[in-house]
């Protein structure tokens, strides 16, 4: 084990290894799944208490993905996957500073992790082909060989780029924050560590937006008008 | 602020990160490429250089891109602000 980062599996479902990462993941989406659950149990005509906040959190996404794209219609299709993008990595960046995580073996975030991220990476990878392909059938491979068959390279490049670019920011951030906290904790248990605990608290929201942004602008270049 | 200022301001923050990540991964990844066919071929840096200039070429056609679509769709909200008044 290095600072926190342990790669043992933990236990076995048939065949398949299962190691700390996943048993996080599957607790972040039952949680989330939970309070959605709770959210929308019993659906009143005037919302009321976690009703209300998840109503006003969805009419702010959809508003911000709106603004993002062109097509309304797509940011309305988009957008369930998107908000689940981003609740999933901001709970997901935020459980690193959940009281007594530190104290679990082999405990970390799954965004500190570049097999979650890269995951991440190619399902909006694997999104933004869908939704170019529904949105303007087979004419959207042409973008591949526009505006001449001899910036193929250059386009092919740029698709590659996109997922690399999400993995490796995603992780290098949150897993060097990881970093920093386990070497100042080693260092100077208690003060210093809550100050960068606290800017932990900023970062994860950004990189949850910065996330989002990005994967709804490629949704909304793969799906506009110059395609 | 008005919605089209809004819109702006969203765009623009999704632009910027967009140009800037792409074109970093870009030339990470070309570069990368051109290091381990230069171990293959024994090309001495050539490759690895090349791998550069082409990742700053995807950088420099992205930014194109993403500047011409601004463009577009800037001078087509004005063309609909003005038919309004």
């Amino acid at each position: 084990m290095i600072f926190g980062m342990f790669d043992g599996t933990l236990f076995y479902v048939g065949p398949i290894p299962v190691d700390h990462l996943v048993v996080t993941e599957w607790v972040l989406i039952a949680l989330i799944g939970t309070i959605g659950y709770f959210a929308t149990r019993n659906m009143q005509m005037v919302p009321r208490g976690l009703q209300n906040a998840f109503e006003a959190i969805i009419i702010w996404t959809y508003d911000f993905f709106t603004q993002l794209m062109d097509k309304e219609h797509v940011a309305k299709k988009w957008a369930p996957l998107l908000t689940a993008f981003f609740l999933f990595i901001l709970c997901s960046n935020y459980s690193g500073l959940v009281p007594g995580a530190a104290n679990i073996p082999g405990y970390q975030p799954p965004t500190s992790n570049w097999n979650v991220t890269m995951t991440l990476a190619l399902i909006t990878f694997f999104s933004v082909h869908v939704a170019g392909i529904s949105e303007h059938g087979g004419h959207y491979f042409k973008h591949f060989v526009s505006p001449s068959p001899a910036m193929l390279p250059l386009n092919l490049i740029e698709e590659v780029a996109h997922p690399l670019s999400l993995t490796v920011r995603l992780f290098g951030n949150i897993f060097g924050e990881e970093m920093v906290i386990a070497f100042l904790l080693f260092l100077a248990p208690f003060i210093i560590p809550s100050a960068i605990m606290g800017l932990s608290l900023l970062l994860g929201a950004i990189q949850a937006i910065v996330f989002t942004i990005l994967s709804a602008s490629y949704i909304a270049a793969a799906t506009g008008e110059g395609h | 602020m008005t919605q089209r200022q809004k819109k702006h301001w969203a765009r623009a923050l999704s632009d910027a990160i967009n140009m800037v990540t792409t074109t970093a991964a870009a030339v990470a990844i070309c570069g990368y490429g051109g290091y381990w066919l230069d171990g293959k071929l024994g090309t001495d840096r050539w490759l690895t250089l090349l791998g550069v200039l082409l990742g700053i070429a995807t950088g420099i056609k992205v930014m194109w891109d993403k500047m011409s679509t601004s463009q577009t769709t800037f001078s087509r909200e004005e063309s609909q602000d003005k038919d309004k008044s």
